[in-house]
């Protein structure tokens, strides 16, 4: 599954679609967070379903001898149980989408870093690979500040403290 | 109050497999009363854990049932709180909120929130966890987190309280805190609790009703024990209680005699097999006390001989395992190998020829050894090729099978090889500074052959010799079995003698270690030495030889057929290809005579045969030798704590006895055999330099000679 492979159907899609006189978020917006969606969600979605998969059998079992209901099951124990390898998705989905995001933009000519890169590879004057340097930092930047900010939730609602989040 | 609380009717378990489905359990009916106490006991993997599932509903029974006040069970519920055997508290939750979880369930609508969390408080109370309310599972230890588990599956309130194993994961003392513990708990809130144990005193000491279970597949009640011992229960007054020990008796005889085994009662014609069987299931169930080994991952080095057997029974047999080790055997290919791969660490410890620590400690360059017990006594004999046994018969000498007659036919033939200008015979033993070399040279200087000028000797390890002899490389060696046995059904060779001959029941093998290792690893040493004393213990009750065997023919040990190894083992001895076995009772004496205490006068009779044949310097106090290298000391904790009878001299006249005697040292009264020397000469510890005096004259200049004072 090549992610950027979605990003010419989301676009039709989109464009057909999404008619307003006054749009609340411009066409380009939408399709990329399609995009991105449709690229990044699966880490998350298979390693949750991992995690889940995998809880301590005494564990269930403790919920059934106490006969909980679904819910308390699913926030007591399965929620819970699961958070270190949903949580080793959701980073991974994040490092993917923000990579979409900046290709999807040069790809798409949506505004942000990515078009401002490009077009600036485009224009090619002598200014240019100074600008396309100072992006390519700050995209390198940005990328590691999320990548922080997700950890920093990490820990925060992270139970296991023998476990060390780097 | 209902009688029949709880019933368990004809339960039946079977689980699919690969042929057809698997009877687990059958048909096992139990019925127990209100407030009662019950323990399951059984080996491992015998269903007990299944009991309780079923009747924690978490599994369904194939056929029968259980019914709990009148009501079928279907389905897991509170009222039969299970305590698991880890715990399985919620990691992520306090104390507080893992017990929380459970009374909130329970109790919804039934308490408010204050009564609720008075109530949790109260279970944690009640389990000694009070100061611990908001710790959670990772903060507490082992004993703690169980405690919480116990409080979560009280706070329920349940008819039926099932502990699966409860404190299987605990160390000793906290397990004996949590039994009492559960004692006081028991006593004031009366509970109903099924509970599974592999702890005989456990049960015994907790129980109403012991229900011990017999091996699966298809295991069923086997029998069921009343405890009608009072209630409070003291652990301590009940320790020398006769009827708590009759208790504990009765379940420990069922559990290792009636069903260790999935076969009915043995029979007395397979009675040794049951033994056996027998050790194997003790070893689960009991631990050296206060032991605690500094190593328990070792490497062990032995030479594929008979008499490695104590090494391969200790290891076999999971007696090393009994005492905390996890040792692996590593399979030597020569005696100069263990020594290096001792004296660089490469092994912990390993089977060695009792002169070998001897040497390394006084020669220089060697690393200083300790010899903290003996293997066996005897186990080596004088071969000769088919030709120069023919050779000697043809001397005319008539008592070729003494010692002294053999060598006096070799002597001939050595002076009329020397008139006729021939070389001289090649001579092989497996390493300088062995018995067999010493008994060698000893049984060729009683007729005054110099083992040095009228031979010429040299060291094969014992795997090779009889290829050696074959091929013509050599005409005789002095070897351990079964080499010779193996050379005499290759009709490579004749055996003129057993080592027994030239020295009754001599030192052989000891169990060698470095000292530095030795001071670093006292526990792990004794560990060690409890495990081979028990081993050679086993090995000296006749019928055990037979069994030996089997495992000594593996490709991983001897790996040489089995016949070859009964021949000695049993005590049977075949000196040439056509005779008949003759009976040599004492040819491996593995622990009577109190083979395994390390004699320093052994020692000494070693250190002064080094010192005959130049092997050491005479200036060395080989007394001081004797005292560093064989330390009876250390055998003698090792023996106290098997409750061994122990010995308090360190010496004794060699040479004294020329047949079975008793040992009188103190209390002790211990029987010995022969030490008897071929030559009848008598060798006093005490006087070592007079001894060697008297020793047949010895030319060479590099040896003792007796003028020179050590």
């Amino acid at each position: 599954m090549s992610p950027l492979a979605w990003l010419p159907i989301v676009t039709l899609i989109v464009s057909a679609v999404y008619v307003s006189d006054d749009p609340a978020f411009s066409k380009s917006f939408i399709t990329s967070a399609i995009t991105v969606t449709l690229c990044c969600i699966w880490p998350t979605i298979i390693n949750t379903t991992v995690g889940v998969s995998s809880i301590d059998r005494d564990l269930l079992n403790v919920s059934r001898v106490l006969r909980l209901g679904w819910m308390t099951k699913v926030m007591k124990i399965v929620v819970p149980a699961s958070i270190p390898m949903m949580f080793a998705g959701l980073r991974l989905s994040l490092g993917i989408g923000w990579m979409v995001l900046i290709a999807a933009e040069m790809l798409a000519q949506n505004p942000g870093l990515g078009k401002f890169v490009w077009d600036e590879f485009q224009n090619g004057s002598s200014d240019s690979l100074g600008r396309i340097m100072v992006a390519v930092f700050v995209i390198g930047l940005i990328g590691f500040a999320l990548d922080r900010l997700m950890l920093a939730l990490q820990r925060l609602v992270s139970w296991d403290r023998n476990a060390t989040l780097r | 109050m209902n009688k029949q609380h709880l019933d368990i009717s004809g339960v039946s378990m079977e689980f699919p497999g690969d042929d057809g489905p698997f009877r687990v359990l059958d048909n096992i009916s139990l019925k127990i009363a209100r407030r009662e106490f019950v323990s399951l006991i059984g080996h491992s993997g015998c269903g007990k854990s299944t009991v309780l599932n079923i009747v924690a509903g978490l599994h369904q029974a194939t056929t029968g049932g259980v019914i709990l006040d009148g009501r079928e069970v279907d389905q897991p519920g509170p009222d039969r709180a299970v305590v698991f055997q880890n715990h399985s508290l919620l990691p992520w939750l306090t104390a507080y909120q893992n017990v929380e979880l459970a009374v909130k369930q329970v109790f919804r609508g039934r308490k408010s929130r204050r009564e609720m969390r008075e109530w949790i408080e109260h279970n944690l109370e009640l389990v000694h966890m009070g100061h611990a309310l908001h710790k959670r599972p990772d903060e507490l230890s082992g004993g703690m987190k169980q405690r919480v588990g116990i409080a979560r599956a009280l706070s329920m309130e349940p008819k039926v309280l099932l502990m699966d194993e409860p404190f299987g994961a605990l160390d000793a003392l906290t397990r004996t805190h949590m039994q009492d513990s559960l004692m006081e708990i028991q006593q004031q809130l009366g509970n109903t609790v099924i509970m599974i144990t592999h702890d005989v005193d456990e049960a015994v000491l907790l129980s109403d009703r012991i229900v011990m279970m017999t091996n699966g597949p298809a295991a069923t009640v086997g029998d069921i024990l009343d405890v009608k011992l009072p209630r409070p229960r003291n652990r301590l007054a009940l320790a020398d209680d006769p009827e708590y020990n009759h208790y504990r008796a009765a379940v420990v005889r069922f559990l290792h005699e009636r069903h260790a085994f999935p076969t009915p009662v043995p029979d007395a014609s397979d009675q040794d097999e049951s033994r056996v069987l027998d050790l194997r299931v003790y070893k689960k169930t009991r631990r050296a006390a206060g032991l605690k080994p500094e190593k328990t991952q070792l490497n062990i080095g032995f030479i594929p001989l008979t008499d490695c057997a104590p090494l391969v029974v200790a290891k076999e047999q999971g007696l090393f395992g009994k005492y905390g080790l996890d040792v692996t055997l590593s399979r030597e290919s020569s005696w100069a190998n263990i020594r290096d791969k001792l004296s660089y660490g490469l092994l912990d410890g390993a089977q060695m020829l009792a002169a070998m620590p001897l040497a390394s400690t006084a020669q220089a360059g060697g690393k200083p050894m300790v010899a903290a017990m003996s293997l066996d006594l005897n186990g080596n004999a004088i071969s000769v090729s088919r030709s120069l046994y023919a050779r000697l018969q043809a001397t005319g000498q008539q008592d070729l099978h003494t010692p002294l007659g053999s060598a006096r036919a070799l002597r001939r033939i050595i002076d009329e090889d020397r008139a006729d200008g021939a070389a001289p015979l090649t001579f092989a033993m497996v390493f300088p500074e062995s018995s067999h070399n010493y008994l060698l040279r000893y049984w060729m200087a009683s007729a005054g052959i110099d083992p040095d000028q009228d031979v010429r000797l040299i060291v094969v390890p014992p795997p090779q010799m009889v290829s050696h002899l074959e091929q013509g490389l050599i005409s005789g060696f002095c070897v351990g079995e079964p080499w010779n046995a193996h050379a005499v059904r290759q009709g490579a060779g004749h055996t003129l003698i057993t080592s027994y001959d030239v020295w009754n029941n001599h030192p052989e093998k000891v169990f060698g270690v470095t000292r530095d290792w030795a001071d670093q690893h006292p526990d792990s040493l004794q560990a060690l030495l409890m495990a081979l004393l028990e081993a050679c213990a086993w090995l000296d009750t006749e019928d055990h030889r037979r069994e030996v065997c089997t495992l000594l023919s593996q490709p991983g040990y001897v790996d040489c057929p089995e016949q070859e190894l009964r021949m000695s083992m049993t005590g049977t001895f075949q000196f040439n290809p056509d005779g008949a076995p003759e009976s040599r009772p004492d040819f491996n004496v593995f622990h009577r005579y109190a083979a395994n205490y390390p004699w320093r006068s052994h020692a000494l009779w070693t250190l002064s045969q080094m010192l005959r044949w130049g092997h050491i310097g005479q200036t060395l106090d080989l007394e001081a030798i004797a005292t560093q290298v064989y330390r009876p000391d250390l055998y003698r904790k090792a023996a106290a704590a098997l409750g061994y009878p122990l010995i308090a001299i360190e010496h004794k006249c060699e040479g004294e006895h020329q047949g079975p005697w008793v040992l009188h040292d103190g209390e002790a009264r211990i029987p010995m055999g022969a030490d008897a020397f071929m030559d009848g000469r008598r060798f006093d510890p005490a006087d070592v330099i007079g001894y060697l005096s008297g020793c047949n004259p010895v030319a060479n200049e590099r040896r003792f000679s007796p003028g020179v004072k050590a």
